[in-house]
């Protein structure tokens, strides 16, 4: 118990479990570029890994010296390119908005679709492809997006207002709350659903599932933009996220502005998520599961796990995407499917855990 | 100047759970707050750290209204330890009692944070805890970890040299019989070096014998207050909790209470009237 003893505890340097957070977050870095050239690669039409990473040097004004057919650049460059970015920031910003969220309600099984932001951003999206971009359709994917945002942002902030007493928010009240939102807004989705023509249903049904299929250069932009925004508001609150962890309360006593902690995280939050959703539909789970992963891995400071679940976000996308375009090819899976037949069981065995590591 | 709160009134339900309850802490002591379940200590606490909503009063923190200041700024100047300490995630202890650096981010180099979390930990005796998920602790650890959380905070002096608080809501309840005094004496040396220390306490002889003042909550009120002898008497004793007991004079002072086991001296009639 002496100040010797003291010392030899804890030099960040030689810290373990600070070396094994740096090494695993390089080792997802690495992990999700290879996915990434290979996800490239991957689809009808077979390109080799090594290809790919020559095509994009090329693309980038860097002579490798190999003659690259303009067919394969053009289906690598406006095709793939931008589906896999969006792929990118999608997991990024899921893994982020997951991570987010559990650190506010201080819940591991907190998810963008508990507390009705994805449902919200849905009704949104649906809505502008039913009534055909309220008659803004010039303002294209920037329309879209704000949509989605503003229907994320609504149904966030009701769930957020009821469950509201006294100035504090109470998150029993929060989740049931949230349940409630999903419902009326399955309610609306029914009502868009039934009232969408038949060429408007396909689309719909398609987008509903999630599929990153509908991505362009000019989609990609601004919610990457919009997500970009969202990540970059969530990524200093690491430090108070960390004392949340204590409750309520002890942060504040900690110094942390408790309340504006919550209004900054839930609308970078709503802002991200509904971005995302407008593009590709409710994507779930993976919001749930990178969080819980990466503090499986390395513990719970959030200086490791915002980054951790954005690298293990975007993998899991990258790869299930890849998945859904494979599999059944020349025919696509929706990506929502194939997120949630594996995200399901994973959340099963989290409550089953959970429920012996109570007793 | 200290922490100080001034015709405080607590309201819930209709009902004042603190009842215009006057009181400064004084620099250098270690103020205990007694009294039996329900009188109003932990809202007495929660009221003077700005968490409990005022229906009445002032609270202020080193000469200016609490509102006055940023949370930062009170945070700096004073920490609290929660009853019953809870951590929603796996963290270590280290990581635990390195949040209690928070408020001072940007304002200490990380050798003056390392320093103050290393000598908090070894003053709350987890120094070879250091690296364990602070979750698989026994409940009496993970209490000593968050009191060195909150020393940490509370470690090293203030630019401007003044006071700093400690406010601990039951810091020994559920430590050890060595452990208790020690974080007794702890918070009594950081009181002498460093500011004032009000701790909310249940057993009577540990307050005698660390507290340089008493303070006897009574149904939401100030009984008594004043140094452990002259307040903890037999007829207070007999007052507020209703017990017999026995106050030996001395250095501490020990409390004896007699405890009587009614349902046994049911028993007892029952055979004689047989």
């Amino acid at each position: 118990m002496t100040v010797a003893d003291a010392a030899q505890t804890y030099d960040p340097a030689r810290d373990p479990l600070i070396i094994w957070r740096r090494a695993t977050l390089s080792g997802l870095a690495v992990a999700l570029a290879v996915a990434a050239i290979f996800a490239l690669g991957a689809g009808a039409m077979e390109i080799a890994p090594l290809r790919v990473v020559e095509i994009l040097l090329q693309a980038m004004g860097i002579d490798t010296g190999t003659v690259i057919e303009p067919y394969e650049a053009a289906a690598l460059m406006s095709v793939r390119l931008p589906r896999i970015l969006l792929a990118l920031a999608c997991g990024a910003t899921l893994g982020v908005a997951g991570a987010s969220l559990q650190a506010l309600f201080r819940n591991p099984l907190a998810d963008p679709t508990l507390v009705g932001v994805a449902d919200g951003a849905a009704v949104g999206a649906v809505a502008w492809i039913v009534f055909g971009g309220f008659g803004l359709a010039a303002f294209g994917a920037w329309g879209i997006i704000l949509v989605a945002f503003v229907g994320g942002l609504i149904a966030t902030s009701g769930v957020m207002l009821i469950a509201r007493g006294e100035g504090r928010i109470d998150i029993a009240t929060l989740l049931l709350a949230g349940l409630a939102m999903k419902a009326l807004a399955g309610a609306l989705l029914g009502y868009l659903i039934f009232l969408a023509n038949d060429l408007q249903m396909r689309s719909l049904t398609f987008w509903l599932l999630g599929s990153l299929g509908g991505a362009t250069w000019s989609t990609i932009i601004p919610a990457s933009i919009a997500m970009g925004v969202s990540v970059l508001l969530l990524a200093p609150l690491a430090r108070p996220f960390d004392a949340l962890a204590l409750g309520e309360a002890e942060a504040g006593h900690l110094g942390v502005r408790v309340e504006r902690t919550k209004r900054i995280a839930v609308g970078a939050v709503a802002l991200g998520v509904g971005a995302g959703t407008a593009l590709t539909g409710v994507i779930g789970f993976v919001g749930l599961v990178a969080p819980h992963i990466i503090r499986l891995i390395g513990g719970a400071d959030h200086r490791f796990v915002l980054p951790g679940s954005a690298l293990l976000g975007a993998l899991l996308i990258v790869g299930a995407d890849t998945l859904a375009r494979t599999m059944v090819a020349p025919a696509e899976l929706p990506i929502g499917v194939v997120t949630s037949a594996l995200g399901a069981p994973f959340f099963f065995w989290l409550l089953r855990s959970r429920g012996s590591a109570k007793r | 100047m200290t922490l100080a709160g001034k015709n405080l009134t607590v309201k819930a339900g209709g009902r004042a759970i603190l009842d215009d309850v006057s009181l400064e802490l004084a620099a250098g002591e270690l103020t205990v707050i007694v009294g039996p379940n329900g009188a109003g200590k932990s809202t007495l606490l929660r009221a003077l750290s700005g968490e409990a909503k005022l229906a009445a009063g002032i609270v202020s923190l080193n000469g200016r209204k609490l509102n006055d200041w940023n949370m930062d700024a009170q945070a700096l100047q004073r920490a609290v330890l929660p009853q019953s300490p809870t951590l929603a995630f796996p963290f270590r202890v280290c990581d635990v009692v390195e949040l209690g650096r928070y408020p001072h981010r940007g304002l200490a180099t990380p050798q003056e944070h390392r320093a103050a979390v290393d000598g908090a930990m070894a003053a709350a005796d987890v120094t070879h805890l250091a690296l364990r998920d602070c979750r698989t602790l026994s409940g009496g650890e993970r209490h000593r970890v968050h009191f060195a959380r909150a020393l940490a905070q509370v470690w090293t002096p203030l630019a401007d040299g003044s006071t700093r608080h400690l406010l601990l809501d039951e810091p020994t309840s559920s430590l050890d019989l060595s452990h208790q005094g020690m974080v007794l004496a702890r918070a009594r040396t950081f009181a002498k070096e460093a500011g004032a220390v009000l701790a909310i306490l249940h057993d009577l002889n540990l307050a005698a014998a660390f507290a340089d003042r008493i303070i006897v909550m009574h149904k939401a009120r100030i009984a008594a207050e004043g140094k452990p002898a002259d307040v903890l008497t037999v007829d207070l004793l007999q007052k507020v909790w209703g017990v017999e007991a026995k106050v030996i004079a001395g250095e501490p002072l020990t409390i004896v209470v007699k405890h009587t086991d009614v349902s046994r001296e049911r028993t007892n009639h029952l055979r004689a009237a047989e």
